[in-house]
């Protein structure tokens, strides 16, 4: 077992570096766009006590936000059915839920490594422009925490919409994604005025629901179901 | 024999619809075993149950004696679908290299890769990516895919379709090659490639219409068709009753027997002695195409 996850983390992996020009491309847009606006505003409270705390919020904000769109490319289910590549991965020695978490692991993962790396990055950035120098740990084991969480619940969800229910599902939920990212982009100067712990409990609270719904479907995993939803 | 592939009263519907119903059959370890059936008959569906895609509704599959039900049964089959299965973004080489660390905890040194790429002679292309190969191509790289496990059992779905001659030929000789410890199990249209490769087969139409040899079933349908001078029927039928004969017709003066193809020689050499003025003589020899039609004709 522990050898086919290991091994669809790898396949995960090469795929992604074929295609990481295009991807750094795509993300760079979004993270770019939200840091140009994190700093109009800290420019524009800086020397307030409020600062430190919004300077947070952005870090968090803007980790999940663009670790989520990441996530949306990273998450390759409905590949597997278009390259008719599924029964050949359903073949292999072990139940699909494995199948389906492997997958789920290997965008997480770089997912939540970005995020950190992006968070040390943004720490850097705002200690440059404000001139304040701290280095804040609950963000960044917030961030870790919330991310793991959050894209998780959400990957294990789109799998298995994507490859246990039929079209009309999957329509619904590629505009849920689509909408949840619009919504995050465009809530962002308004959301990060808020108490950090208000953000936080949001985000923990999304991050149960999904958890809920994720071991729901999770045990509702069918080979069978899968191929047949192929069929139609 | 030991048994590779053990169908028990396999029975599956879909929608409401039987598509197969009570299938038992076997293939024995080391058989080359060619799976027959018009379109619908149901052998991908079989195939999808052979590989625990799909579960039976009612019976069992075996393979190596182990159910399909448990994943371990499928730790030694290598499988090449219909749908090649392959990663279009990914090289030939990490196609097969994905595979290499699924099945073995230690992956093989490039070696094996670059020899199995090789054996299909795709060694000038392991860098390039699937979506650059033709169909041919994929089909070779996909069967590649499937031996490095050093699958015992090896079930592929439509070997030959979508190849040229060249490629056709390569993929059967890599089949010929396998049989001595491999037990192949491959469903196909072409008749002429399964009575090439295959000394079993089975032809299904949701329904098993026959499992077996093909060439103890051509044996008994063979027969011979003799024009005989005159009107001698009478005569003929007192004779043909001391014959190990299996049907006979007379149809004007032409003689034809069903009987084994065994003692073909041993009827044509008796009707001459016999003293019957035959004209001309006609060996029918059944072929893989007759048993098929047959079959599925009376099946049906």
């Amino acid at each position: 077992m522990r050898n086919v996850m290991k091994a669809i983390v790898w396949k995960e992996y090469m795929s992604l570096r074929h295609r990481a020009k295009k991807l750094v491309f795509s993300v760079l847009f979004a993270v770019l766009y939200l840091v140009v606006f994190g700093i109009i505003k800290v420019i524009q409270i800086q020397n307030t006590p409020q600062m430190q705390s919004i300077i947070e919020n952005i870090i968090l904000y803007v980790c999940v936000t663009t670790g989520y769109l990441i996530l949306i490319s990273l998450l390759r289910f409905s590949q597997e059915k278009t390259q008719k590549t599924l029964e050949s991965l359903l073949c292999l020695p072990v139940n699909p839920t494995i199948i389906l978490l492997s997958k789920c692991f290997a965008a997480v993962l770089l997912c939540v490594m970005i995020s950190f790396f992006e968070s040390i990055i943004l720490h850097i950035i705002f200690i440059l422009l404000s001139g304040a120098i701290f280095v804040s740990l609950k963000i960044i084991v917030c961030n870790l925490f919330i991310c793991a969480l959050l894209y998780l619940t959400f990957s294990i969800i789109n799998g298995y919409i994507t490859w246990c229910m039929n079209a009309t599902y999957v329509k619904l939920m590629s505009y849920i994604t689509a909408l949840t990212f619009i919504g995050l982009v465009s809530s962002f100067l308004y959301i990060i005025s808020f108490p950090f712990y208000m953000i936080f409990l949001t985000f923990l609270g999304i991050g149960i629901i999904l958890l809920i719904l994720a071991i729901f479907f999770l045990r509702k995993v069918d080979k069978e179901k899968i191929v047949l939803n192929l069929q139609d | 024999m030991a048994k590779a592939i053990e169908f028990i009263n396999v029975k599956k519907s879909l929608s409401g619809k039987d598509v197969l119903n009570n299938i038992t059959f076997s293939v024995n370890q080391n058989d080359v075993f060619g799976y027959l059936g018009p379109n619908g008959a149901g052998k991908t569906t079989s195939i999808r149950l052979l590989m625990n895609l799909l579960k039976c509704d009612t019976g069992q599959i075996y393979i190596n004696g182990c159910t399909t039900e448990k994943p371990e049964s499928r730790s030694y089959v290598g499988f090449c679908l219909d749908d090649d299965g392959l990663y279009l973004d990914l090289t030939a080489y990490e196609n097969m290299e994905f595979f290499d660390r699924v099945y073995n905890q230690k992956p093989k040194d490039k070696s094996r890769i670059k020899e199995l790429l090789a054996l299909v002679q795709l060694e000038n292309t392991e860098n390039k990516t699937v979506d650059k190969f033709s169909r041919g191509m994929k089909k070779r790289l996909a069967i590649a895919r499937a031996l490095i496990n050093d699958s015992k059992v090896l079930v592929i779905d439509e070997p030959t379709t979508g190849l040229d001659p060249d490629g056709q030929q390569l993929v059967k000789d890599i089949i010929k090659s396998l049989s001595r410890n491999t037990t192949v199990f491959f469903s196909s249209h072409n008749l002429n490639d399964v009575e090439e490769l295959c000394e079993k087969v089975a032809i299904i139409n949701k329904n098993l219409l026959y499992s077996g040899d093909i060439k103890s079933r051509a044996n008994e349908l063979s027969r011979i068709s003799a024009k005989i001078k005159g009107n001698s029927q009478d005569k003929i039928e007192i004779m043909l009753k001391k014959l190990d004969i299996l049907k006979y017709t007379i149809r004007e003066n032409v003689l034809t027997l069903d009987c084994h193809s065994d003692n073909q020689d041993e009827i044509i050499q008796y009707l001459y002695s016999q003293g019957f003025s035959i004209m001309n003589v006609n060996k029918i020899v059944t072929t893989l195409h007759d048993i098929y039609f047959k079959v599925t004709r009376e099946g049906s």
